[in-house]
């Protein structure tokens, strides 16, 4: 845990949040590696946090989005005049309200209410919300966050994307064991660079390092008998990768965003269908493919 | 389904026209489903285009005989099959 009454400023991705509060705030572990000297950064998003739930306002607007795991309402976005209202529940105490926000239009200004621990420090960022902020860079800047490992060999990055039980674990792992370097096996963001596309983990419950590479292709991962690879083209390659990234469409324009973002990407990152037997075949079988 | 609830229907989607083909995203209730894209032939994306300026299933079968190498009878059943198709999308994601 890491605790100061200065602003923070976490690089995620390249990408500047700016946290900054009314009293002590404190990040959990898997953000502290990503603090960076942010005096003369641009900030893509600014979060602003204030002491005390029963100061926080309320909103009466109908639900426009809520998001659920197996324990309850993890938040719900509410509609509101003064921009994007956000009840964030606690995932431990289901239904416990955690942090309220205020989002301005563009996305780029958070103002969150929550209450301090009991050494009156404030977590802004408690889970969900770090996520759903770091979501919404995905929003307003050229990227996209993904469900899926990545690994890199010098500096050249390969995603391995699907569902559950797709093997994007075991994907990395063995990877792993044929001596590439991990970015992340479960979270990442794909970035659009001025040439070509770039992929960063981002901060997890446990403390890592920033990683990133250069993004030389995607493949959609299963399991099977025998490996197999096929190149994905237009729709199809678009429709696979979507279906895997992560993304909250309560907007239509939010879609077609991200839509834009990933017809423009598959111009210049290939993207592949992968069958696979989990052992160390399948790694020179990508190799030998040159994919 | 009648030619003005398709045209109605298309606000329920988020689109975008890849090569020749068109994804489709259902908005079901402002959120997106993923896992239920769908994705337009050549032919279906034509004609999804079309729907706005169209006021009949005759209209959509003339402008697909004007722009493609078909004749009336494959004109009919290739609009035929995609509004069916449509439909059923449609409906299962009212």
């Amino acid at each position: 845990m890491t605790s100061t009454e200065k602003p923070i400023h976490l690089r995620i991705a390249g990408f500047v949040i700016s946290l900054q509060a009314d009293g002590a705030v404190y990040i959990d572990d898997g953000y502290a590696p990503f603090v960076v000297d942010g005096s003369s950064s641009e900030i893509s998003i600014a979060v602003t946090c204030s002491s005390g739930l029963e100061h926080a306002p309320t909103c009466s607007g109908r639900p426009l989005y809520e998001a659920s795991d197996e324990n309850g309402k993890l938040w719900e976005i509410l509609e509101s005049d003064d921009g994007m209202f956000i009840n964030v529940y606690s995932p431990e105490a289901p239904y416990a309200l955690q942090q309220v926000c205020l989002v301005s239009e563009d996305h780029r200004s958070w103002q969150v209410w929550c209450n301090p621990n009991e050494n009156r420090l404030l977590n802004s960022l408690a889970y969900p919300l770090g996520p759903l902020i770091m979501y919404h860079l995905t929003l307003i800047e050229d990227c996209m966050m993904i469900h899926a490992s990545g690994v890199a060999v010098h500096g050249r990055g390969k995603i391995f994307t699907g569902v559950s039980g797709k093997g994007k674990t075991t994907m990395a792992r063995l990877w792993f064991q044929s001596g590439a370097e991990v970015l992340n096996d479960d979270r990442l963001i794909i970035r659009k660079e001025t040439i070509g596309y770039s992929v960063h983990n981002t901060p997890m419950f446990y403390a890592d390092e920033p990683r990133s590479a250069q993004l030389d292709a995607i493949h959609v991962i299963h399991h099977a008998k025998q490996n197999s690879l096929r190149k994905l083209d237009g729709a199809e390659a678009v429709s696979a990768v979507l279906a895997n990234c992560i993304q909250h469409g309560y907007r239509k324009e939010t879609i077609d965003r991200h839509l834009a973002f990933l017809t423009e990407m598959i111009e210049s990152v290939p993207v592949y269908e992968v069958g696979f037997v989990p052992d160390a075949s399948i790694v020179a079988h990508i190799q030998d493919a040159g994919s | 389904m009648e030619m003005e609830a398709l045209k109605q229907t298309k606000e329920r989607f988020a689109e975008r026209k890849v090569g020749n083909e068109t994804i489709l995203v259902p908005l079901s209730g402002n959120v997106a489903d993923l896992n239920e894209m769908y994705t337009l032939n050549e032919v279906g994306s034509f004609i999804w285009e079309k729907l706005d300026s169209m006021d009949s299933i005759d209209e959509v079968v003339v402008s697909v005989l004007n722009e493609f190498d078909v004749d009336k009878h494959e004109a009919e059943q290739d609009v035929n099959t995609f509004l069916q198709e449509l439909s059923q999308f449609i409906s299962k994601h009212r």
